[in-house]
């Protein structure tokens, strides 16, 4: 540390954590150690300063600029985290007045207990009690308590003893505005009497004039960095120039920002119509979507439906032919059956039509046997002839002879020739009978055979009808088999319309 | 050293301090002052009608032998529970201005101190009305013994205080943990009665020494083992430099934790 100066400050930079949930408790600190999350930003960020014995300095600059920190790092209220601060000297501080200050304390022991505050023992009080309480104007409300003094002249009593502490550097923050016009006038005055006398002071301020009244360097302070250090007028030019700048950077900066909110709050609404408008139009798309789906659907829903009445009515028809064919089938067999039957009665009747031609047969036997009959007949007759020529001979003879005899011989024969003949006849009756008989039963016979014949034929005929009718059925059902591919084919196109429709929509949606 | 100078200077603010806080203790309370005498008494009556009559000792004159034990005791809990708040209490005071920080937790306890000397007056006049007696010839050594004691306090306020401005839970743990250090503290008994194996443990706790020098100067009447106060001294040193050193480290964030 140099002779002359009476702080040195190097390199200080200061961090000041802000707590997003300050805690101070065990528990929390404990149990949330990763939740006291904090952000570091740095008030300060390497100040470099000298103030010589004696000098007065004042230090100005933006709200947040650092200027106050610095002064609470020269008091040693807090601690620079890098940098050192070297001071030589008491320090008295002007920075929070009436510290310590007990309100049920008369001002007067409240003066001891202050002034302690700052480091003076009893005796430096006792030395100064009197100025300082000449110097509060507080006259005989001295002895009242505190509690009962008006803000004013809490503010004076504690001004007071700051400035009466006889400190070797002085640090005073804001305070010049404490107590009436005269009182602030006097501690104006008090101030340069201090400085006269040696002591070394800094003040923060924002008041350049005050400043440059007392100070002799300015130090100006902007985002945590020194900007200047120098004359006070030369800085404080500079200084409320860049702040006129700023200011009117500022206001233009924040008049083009208000124009830009304008801006963007027009584009917003813009956007917002916009997207109102946007909106509007997907949802009438979409209910066009929905309605094309719908009537997608609904004609997807009408072709299964008809595919559905196709596909029954095929089945229906199909059944039917079926139930047709089986129809045919049964009645095919029924008639096959009755073929059967019939052929088995043409079997029959050819049976019993040879059975008639056996009867004819017959008949001829009996024509035979009559033929036979009749050769007899003939014999017997002829046997007759013999029979009567021999009567006549014997009668010739006989009638020589004995006649009577011979006569009933022939009166016999005579007999037995009408008996012949009757019996001839008779037989003659039966074998035209039996003709007649088997004349009707041939008639009958070919009569029966046309029947059988056409029924033959009819029966054919419809055979010949019930299978084209089958091979036309057949010729139906692949047909509709086809068809019913066919649909398939139409039902799957469908439903790949379908899908697709249902993917456009999905992607018109999102 | 630089730190000492410093506690020096400010001198002063100790002392008002000190004052403020004996005159301002019983403030409002219509006995006053008079309770610094009086709340010991009650203590000791409550303590002597306990042991006397529901739990009966052996041992002669219990309420003596309870009382010279009691009253440093009361001065070390207090100073204990009390000085760990000393720093938090004075949150406006720290945050505005600039003083050794070391003088709020010093002027805690010498105010506890002063107390515990004021209660000995009445320690003093029952064991004189009581006919118990005093040992003038050995009282030299009792100052020793409450500066041993001051020492001690100090160094482990020192150390309670700062932590308590980062933990403030601590201030409610302690009141815990004083209870429980009353009773490993020979103060209601004497250490020979405990079972040997654990008369070691009670012989580390730093205000076993204390307690029974005081009782050695007024109970028994004979001058404590050199070994005993030296062993206390010891400790009391160790605690005082650690409490100051500790104190020292943390005082610098104080403020930014406040």
């Amino acid at each position: 540390m140099e002779k002359n100066n009476a702080i040195e400050v190097h390199e200080v930079h200061k961090k000041f954590k802000s707590y997003y949930d300050k805690s101070n408790n065990l528990k929390e600190k404990l149990l949330h150690h990763s939740r006291n999350k904090y952000q570091c930003f740095w008030v300060l960020q390497g100040i470099s300063f000298n103030v010589k014995r004696g000098e007065a300095v004042g230090i100005i600059g933006r709200n947040g600029c650092g200027k106050s920190t610095t002064l609470k790092l020269l008091t040693k209220i807090i601690y620079p985290d890098k940098g050192s601060i070297a001071i030589r000297g008491r320090v008295s501080s002007l920075l929070e007045l009436g510290a310590g200050f007990h309100p049920d304390l008369s001002g007067y022991e409240n003066i001891y207990l202050n002034a302690a505050v700052f480091g003076l023992t009893r005796k430096e009080i006792d030395k100064r009690i009197q100025d300082i309480i000449r110097f509060s104007e507080l006259g005989d409300f001295i002895n009242n308590p505190i509690r009962t003094y008006s803000s004013g002249m809490y503010m004076k009593l504690a001004f007071s003893i700051a400035i009466n502490v006889d400190a070797d550097i002085l640090l005073i923050d804001e305070i010049l505005g404490v107590g009436d016009v005269s009182f602030q006038k006097k501690c104006f005055e008090k101030l340069i009497d201090i400085k006269k006398r040696g002591t070394t002071i800094v003040i923060v301020s924002h008041s350049t004039d005050q400043i440059e009244r007392i100070c002799d360097r300015s130090i100006w302070i902007e985002k945590g960095r020194i900007k200047m250090i120098g004359i006070p007028s030369a800085v404080h030019e500079k200084y409320l120039d860049t702040m006129e700048e700023n200011r009117i950077l500022r206001k233009r900066r924040e008049e083009e920002e208000r124009e830009l909110e304008r801006i963007r709050e027009q584009e917003r609404i813009r956007e917002l119509e916009r997207k109102e408008l946007e909106k509007q139009e997907q949802e009438k798309a979409k209910k066009e979507l929905e309605r094309e789906k719908r009537e997608l659907e609904r004609k997807a829903k009408a072709a299964k439906a008809r595919e559905e009445k196709a596909q029954r009515e095929r089945k229906e028809r199909i059944e039917k032919i079926e139930l047709i064919s089986s129809q045919n089938k049964k009645e095919r067999t029924q008639e096959r059956k009755q073929l059967e039957s019939l052929r088995k009665e043409r079997e029959l009747l050819r049976v019993k039509n040879t059975r008639t031609e056996e009867d004819s047969v017959d008949a001829l036997s009996l024509a035979a046997i009559e033929e036979e009959e009749k050769r007899k007949q003939e014999a017997l007759i002829k046997k007759a002839k013999e029979a009567r020529q021999e009567q006549e001979t014997v009668q010739n003879a006989f009638k020589l002879d004995e006649i009577p005899e011979e006569e009933i011989w022939v009166e016999y024969y005579k007999k037995e020739a009408n008996r012949l003949e009757l019996v001839v006849s008779e037989k003659n009756i039966e074998i035209e009978r039996l003709n007649s008989v088997v004349k009707q039963k041939e008639l009958l016979l070919e009569k029966e055979k046309n029947n059988i014949r056409e029924e033959l034929v009819r029966l054919e005929n419809v055979v010949m009808e019930k299978e084209d009718e089958i091979d036309r059925l057949n010729v139906v059902i692949v047909e509709d088999h086809e068809e019913m591919d066919r649909l398939n084919l139409v039902i799957m196109q469908k439903d790949v319309e379908i899908d697709s429709y249902r993917k456009s929509l999905t992607e018109r949606n999102s | 050293m630089k730190i000492i100078k410093e506690l020096f200077r400010y001198r002063e603010m100790i002392f008002s301090l000190i004052r403020k806080d004996l005159r301002g203790r019983y403030k409002g309370s219509v006995l006053g002052f008079f309770w610094t005498f009086l709340n010991p008494l009650l203590q000791l009556v409550v303590y002597t009608v306990v042991f006397s009559v529901l739990f009966p000792t052996t041992l002669e004159k219990f309420y003596i032998f309870l009382f010279v034990g009691l009253v440093p005791w009361l001065f070390f809990n207090t100073s204990l529970v009390g000085g760990a708040t000393s720093i938090t209490c004075q949150e406006n005071l720290i945050k505005k201005i600039y003083f050794p920080r070391q003088v709020l937790p010093i002027s805690y306890v010498s105010s506890a101190f002063i107390n515990m000397l004021l209660t000995f007056i009445v320690i003093f006049a029952v064991l004189l009305l009581s006919g118990f007696g005093i040992d003038f010839s050995i009282l030299w050594a009792l100052p020793i013994v409450m500066l041993v004691e001051y020492i001690l306090v100090l160094g482990i306020a020192m150390i309670t205080s700062a932590l308590t401005v980062f933990f403030r839970d601590l201030e409610y743990v302690l009141g815990i943990i004083g209870m429980l250090w009353m009773y490993l503290t020979p103060i209601l008994y004497e250490i020979e009665t405990i079972p040997e194996e654990y008369q070691k443990y009670i012989n580390m706790n730093p205000m076993t020494g204390v307690i029974l020098c005081y009782k050695d100067i007024l109970y028994y009447k004979r001058l404590p083992d050199l070994e005993t106060i030296g062993s206390a001294f010891g400790i009391g040193i160790l605690f005082a430099l650690v409490g100051f050193i500790v104190f020292g480290k943390l005082q610098r964030r104080f403020v930014e934790e406040l």
